[in-house]
């Protein structure tokens, strides 16, 4: 039962990196449209977000690293919640991009309530360790 | 857990892997777009006298996008759900369509205009400024709002 929220999290780590990275002209638009980092450094953000997703992902699903895996991916999703509740307090009706085309379920209030389940599947890999990574 | 316990060597090597192959990709994709200089690419003046004519003007990103922001007139067609039964009795295969995507980077305009070709459409073009170079232009976008 321990095994299942760190392979969600796997899971949802390795679909958002490799969907970015397929659709990588478009994560790097909607990371300009959010006006938050200088246009000219959106395609290495949009690069570098989906490898490091996609190593999280990676990580989650052995367990050496898995409480690291699980931090790093809670200040990530803290990252990008507030980025998008600052864009959703500026009345911006965004794209996220968060899975590329694929999964875009909600606008902005989908997607950061899914972060909030994301950050929760974090909690509690950290807070309930498998006892093998104790 | 604390934060003492983290092992930051190994979250330092994450960040630094990501940002070596976010760069590495980078590189390769930008060498990769302007390989695409020698195909039939309109600048935005061009683009914008063109749009006088009749010509179709097809926007290649995921209807999410294109939901967000297209350039007015401009029609559907992402390249992920790529049908050409779509088109039939919409656009005549000797009608001139253009084609773009996001940005300069993007590559979906050149896959879709290959397929378009491979389809039986004769002229095609792509715009490879996109929606981009056109808003960034103070040109107007349009916003398909739910």
């Amino acid at each position: 039962m321990r095994q299942v929220p760190p392979l969600l999290l796997a899971l949802a780590w390795l679909l958002a990196g490799f969907s970015k990275l397929y659709q990588w002209p478009d994560f790097v638009f909607a990371i300009k449209s959010f006006d938050l980092v200088p246009p000219a450094w959106a395609p290495f953000m949009a690069a570098s977000i989906p490898f490091l997703e996609i190593l999280l992902g990676i990580e989650l699903c052995f367990q050496k690293h898995r409480r690291e895996a699980a931090g790093v991916s809670m200040g990530l999703l803290a990252v990008f919640t507030a980025i998008l509740v600052l864009a959703l307090l500026q009345g911006k009706n965004l794209s996220c991009g968060c899975f590329g085309g694929w999964l875009d379920f909600g606008g902005l209030h989908g997607s950061i309530a899914r972060n909030f389940v994301l950050i929760a599947l974090g909690v509690f890999i950290i807070k309930f360790p498998h006892p093998c990574a104790k | 857990m604390s934060l003492s316990d983290f092992r930051w060597s190994r979250v330092s090597l994450w960040l630094l892997l990501s940002a070596f192959c976010g760069f590495c990709w980078m590189a390769a994709h930008v060498q990769k777009s302007s390989q695409f200089q020698a195909r039939q690419l309109l600048s935005l003046d061009e683009f914008k006298s063109l749009l006088l004519e009749r010509v179709f003007v097809i926007d290649a990103r995921p209807q999410a996008f294109y939901d967000q922001g297209h350039i007015p007139g401009a029609m559907t067609l992402p390249l992920n759900s790529f049908d050409p039964v779509q088109l039939v009795g919409k656009i005549h295969p000797d009608d001139t369509i253009i084609v773009y995507c996001s940005d300069i980077a993007c590559h979906d305009s050149h896959k879709l205009a290959e397929r378009l070709s491979r389809s039986g459409y004769a002229h095609i073009l792509i715009f490879s400024g996109g929606l981009e170079e056109w808003s960034s232009a103070g040109l107007p976008v349009m916003r398909n709002t739910p």
